[in-house]
């Protein structure tokens, strides 16, 4: 398997953290992912990956579900808590179906027995940072959009929001009782301002900023 | 000179009211008729000044009463003779006058004053009457003088009286008073001078002094706000003795002549003064009244009836004045209080309408009266309020009954400030009402503070009610007074069924034991501690521990109890579990069946295996590389080599433990177990960490290590229990290596616990003996047979201090090998 940390949005280089008590397999862990050329960080407890401070990069976590003081389940949740998106893969010597159940239901991309296949940790690897990409290319994508959204006047959101709701022109002016020669400008303003090439970018917009009702 | 036949005929006419005098001996002449004669003697009898004249007006007959009374002869009275009688001043406009009813021929009248033959002027009305013929053309005039002299003065004594008591009246000033008067005084009596001093109201000093036609320099020369004696001046001392002072001749009364009134007094040329003192209804001197003249001389019984009626005047009107200022004073400091008091004070008719207010209202409501009046006083109450305060006011109008209400009132800033309002009406003797009188307090701070406290205690309740704990409050009996209703949900009961049965809530195990405590609280005030099972709603127990206080009164009574239960089940739990789970620990190896093992075993086990199949994958991944890297691939090795050793370990432990073998023992050192067991951080949860005091270079001893280290948790766990319910004294653990000569290894065990009761000394190392609720009395038993096993000893020994210590011994292998 070649894991690649290619990602047309994001150039940086990925990084894997581990969480993981056990010394060897702490060591084996960071040695496998590091032999696929990825860059690790391994932990072993909780905490201490709480308390680390991670660069921008695309990430994910490769967590042992039993660990001394706080577990693996209960850094899943808290994380959720914070917010904080990074995907996680779990791995444990004993797991049971509703512990393994409540772990996906959370988010996590997989849940991986002790011992298991390296190809499958580094395929869990690799999807888990793939979807962290997209997570980030849309936060990217939507913190422009609202800046961008956030220079239009109140007139031509006005506009945009009818225009998304796939109303004409001419419905828009009726709409908003004016002119259609004043929503054709007030349009294209907007779109130059959204960086929209048609319409159908700009209802696109509208959906990902949340407007369309 | 003879009058016509007419004449007396025409006297008669005009002066019917005059009835004839007996015929006196007043002859004019010497040989009239007899009808003349009489007539002559009528004229000169009447007591009336009689005249006739021509039509030109010019005197053509006086009789002798005038003759008399002017001193004037016949002859000086008759064509315009009679004029020398004018007063000078007057003879123009009174020869005019007489001169234009003569024209006019028409009977008239005009007065005037005529000189007497010693040169007094008295005032005359003279009436006039023409005698006509019969084309109309006057013949001759008919006249009469009448002396009109006291009446004239008596109307001027009136118009003087009238003016200066109208300048009391209307509220002139007291000077003002006085000056009207000594104006007065002096028209009444001509050529004197008037002054008129006042004292104060103590009556014992002048005020003031005036004396309007002498130079001011004579009252200025006067010393005033002086305490008044007899010395000062006749003016001071007939006030001041209350009686008349007369001087006749200032220049030769020397009196007062060190006070200097004497010198004063002839400097502005006064040569006699009469000062009389004005005294009140009451008899209190208001001050003295005195006539000077340029000449000297007494008063004579006219004046002194004069005198006496200015005195009487004059003293009215100070009197008055004085009354009027007292008044005016009182209403002063009346408005005043009412201005300045530190409320709100309107006045208001029958009707219920507004009248007025005082000036801190109007301060208030930043307006007018007169604004007020007009507007109405609901602009200023508040919307909310102004119909119920509008609706209780007129109630009281109708009524009659006292208004009181509260409510907000805007002030000239647009705030709104709490009022409250008294108002009572004024009634007439009838019972009917004339005023309402109201009184508005300001209460903002009041109801402010009102408010605070209802919301401090909103949010006490809000607190109580949501605090995690479960809060009652009883009698000093303990009957249940108040639960709060977090309690009440709890337990799912009603206060009434709290109230009649708490007991039935409770374990029946610790309900004894409860009754007890409380007991004891209740009867001692000792404050109450109880851990106990209560029953909720779903039927189930749950642990509370239970505290209560008493709330005493001043004087140290009790007056409730304050009880708090907090929910410790989980708590108590979780206690049990891990007090479960570390005798699990130290009694696994001989009591846990293989089945429970097996799951503690597998994961043990599964921990090296599972890092040994990751370290070799990893290992293949780098030799695979193209240049395969080699120092991964060693350290992989590395790792699963130490895996596979602390694989076999772990199963060769199990194995031991499992097979239940003879005890392995090998020669080992002592120290390095107890290091071990006290590493073992999971036992020491409720512990504290142990301070160890290790004997260095111990020999080895021949031992089980397993056994060993069960022994020495078997005593830290006890150490452990004995110091839980320690709180006042620092806990403290202590392990102690020591060498005993000659061949003799000794480990102590030291604690700060609660110790043992003597009694249980003896049986302390019996099996199945225990003094802990949730004791299987095995742990110390086991231990010793351990001991015992090995050739040593186990025992206990209180400390100096608190708390036990347990030693045990191990001999020691000399020249080593079992």
């Amino acid at each position: 398997v070649k894991a690649t940390t290619e990602s047309p949005k994001v150039s940086m280089k990925a990084r894997v953290f581990v969480v993981e008590d056990d010394p060897s397999m702490r060591g084996a862990l960071s040695s496998l992912i590091r032999s696929v050329e990825i860059d690790v960080q391994t932990f072993p407890t909780a905490s201490d990956f709480l308390r680390h401070s991670r660069p921008e990069v695309p990430a994910c976590l490769v967590l042992d579900v039993r660990l001394p003081g706080m577990s693996g389940l209960l850094l899943q949740s808290e994380l959720a808590r914070m917010n904080d998106p990074i995907p996680i893969i779990f791995i444990t010597s004993h797991a049971d179906v509703p512990m393994c159940a409540r772990a996906m239901k959370l988010g996590a991309v997989e849940f991986l027995p002790k011992p298991f296949r390296d190809q499958d940790l580094l395929e869990a690897i690799e999807h888990a940072l793939q979807r962290d990409c997209k997570t980030r290319a849309q936060q990217t994508e939507l913190v422009k959009l609202r800046a961008s959204y956030g220079h239009l006047t109140p007139r031509e959101r006005e506009v945009m929001r009818l225009v998304a709701r796939g109303l004409l022109n001419k419905q828009t002016a009726a709409e908003l009782g004016t002119s259609e020669v004043t929503v054709k400008i007030q349009r294209a303003s907007a779109m130059r301002k959204m960086g929209a090439e048609t319409v159908v970018d700009l209802a696109k917009m509208s959906t990902k900023l949340g407007l369309s009702d | 000179l003879r009058p016509p036949t007419l004449t007396h005929i025409a006297f008669f006419r005009i002066m019917d009211d005059v009835k004839p005098s007996p015929i006196g001996s007043n002859r004019l002449h010497a040989e009239p008729s007899t009808d003349e004669h009489y007539a002559q003697a009528i004229v000169d009898m009447i007591p009336a000044l009689a005249w006739s004249a021509d039509a030109d007006g010019s005197a053509e007959f006086v009789n002798q009463r005038w003759l008399d009374y002017t001193g004037l002869s016949v002859e000086q009275a008759i064509g315009w003779g009679w004029t020398a009688a004018l007063h000078p001043s007057e003879i123009d406009t009174i020869v005019e006058q007489w001169r234009a009813i003569a024209t006019n021929m028409l009977p008239a009248e005009l007065e005037c004053r005529l000189r007497r033959f010693d040169g007094m002027y008295r005032w005359f009305m003279v009436r006039a009457t023409p005698s006509l013929d019969k084309a109309g053309r006057v013949v001759k005039w008919f006249g009469t003088c009448t002396d009109i002299e006291d009446r004239r003065r008596a109307e001027l004594f009136l118009a003087g009286e009238k003016q200066v008591l109208e300048f009391v009246a209307t509220g002139r000033p007291l000077p003002d008073v006085l000056v009207a008067f000594c104006n007065h005084v002096e028209t009444i009596i001509p050529e004197c001078h008037c002054s008129v001093m006042v004292l104060d109201s103590t009556g014992s000093a002048i005020e003031q002094m005036v004396a309007p036609s002498i130079p001011s320099t004579y009252c200025d020369g006067l010393p005033t706000n002086r305490r008044i004696d007899s010395e000062g001046g006749p003016c001071a001392m007939a006030a001041h003795r209350k009686t008349q002072v007369i001087v006749s001749n200032v220049e030769t009364d020397m009196r007062w002549e060190t006070s200097g009134w004497r010198s004063l007094a002839l400097a502005h040329d006064l040569r006699s003064c009469w000062s009389t003192p004005i005294l009140s209804s009451t008899e209190i001197a208001l001050g003295s009244f005195a006539i000077y003249w340029r000449t000297t001389g007494i008063p004579t019984e006219e004046h002194k009836k004069i005198i006496a009626q200015f005195t009487h005047l004059i003293a009215v009107a100070i009197e008055r004045k004085r009354s009027e200022e007292a008044l005016r004073e009182r209403e002063e400091r009346l408005r005043l209080i009412v201005d300045t008091i530190p409320g709100f004070i309107s006045t208001w008719s029958a009707d219920g309408r507004l009248e007025t207010v005082n000036q801190r209202t109007l301060e208030y409501i930043g307006t007018t009266l007169d604004e007020v009046v007009f507007s109405g006083h609901g602009d200023f109450l508040h919307p909310d309020d102004r119909e119920r305060m509008i609706n209780a006011w007129s109630h009281s109008v109708e009524t009659g009954e006292p208004f009181e209400v509260e409510g907000r009132s805007r002030r000239a800033d647009g705030v709104y400030h709490w009022f409250h309002t008294r108002g009572l009406p004024l009634r007439d003797t009838q019972g009917r009402i004339l005023r309402w009188y109201k009184l508005s307090t300001d209460i903002t701070h009041l109801k402010e503070t009102e408010t605070a406290l209802r919301e401090s205690e909103r949010r006490l309740r809000a607190m109580v009610d949501t605090i995690p704990g479960n809060i009652t409050i009883t009698d000093p009996a303990g009957e249940v007074e108040i639960a709060t209703r977090r309690t009440l949900d709890d337990l799912g009961i009603t206060l009434e069924e709290l109230k009649h049965n708490s007991n039935r809530i409770l374990h029946p195990d610790d309900l004894e034991m409860t009754i007890k405590k409380r007991q004891h609280s209740f009867e001692t005030g000792e404050p109450y501690e109880n851990q106990v099972r209560v029953r909720r709603p779903d039927g189930r127990y749950r642990w509370y521990f239970s505290r209560a206080n008493p709330l005493r009164n001043a004087e140290g009574r009790i007056v409730q109890w304050y009880f708090l239960a907090t929910d410790i089940d989980d708590q108590k739990r979780a206690e049990e579990a891990l007090r479960k789970s570390q005798a699990d620990l130290a009694h696994v190896t001989r009591v846990a069946s293989m089945g429970q093992l097996t799951g503690s075993i597998a994961h043990e086990v599964n921990r090296p295996f599972a890092a040994v199949v990751t370290n070799g994958q990893a290992c293949l991944r780098w030799l695979d590389r193209e240049i395969p890297d080699l120092t991964e691939v060693r350290l992989a090795v590395k790792r699963i080599i130490d895996d596979g050793i602390r694989g076999s370990e772990v199963i060769e432990r199990i194995r031991r433990q499992v097979k239940k073998e003879e005890p392995a023992r090998c020669l080992l050192d002592v120290n390095e177990v107890v290091r071990e067991i006290s590493a073992m951080r999971e036992i020491y949860v409720e512990c504290p960490i142990p301070l160890m005091d290790l004997a260095s270079s111990l020999p080895m001893v021949l031992a089980d290590r397993v056994q060993l280290q069960q022994v020495l948790l078997n005593l830290i766990g006890n150490a452990a229990d004995a110091m839980r319910p320690v709180t006042d004294r620092p806990r403290k653990l202590g392990i102690r290596t020591v060498l005993r000569e000659p061949e003799v290894l000794v480990v102590a065990v030291q604690d700060t616990g609660v110790g043992v009761d003597p009694v249980d000394m003896d049986q302390l190392f019996e099996t199945f003996y225990t003094t802990k609720p949730n004791g299987l009395g095995m742990g110390l038993s086991i231990s010793r047979s351990i001991v015992e096993s090995h050739g040593g000893q186990l025992w206990a020994e209180p400390n100096a201090g608190p708390g036990m210590t347990f030693y045990f011994t191990l001999p020691i292998q000399r020249g080593g090998g079992a």
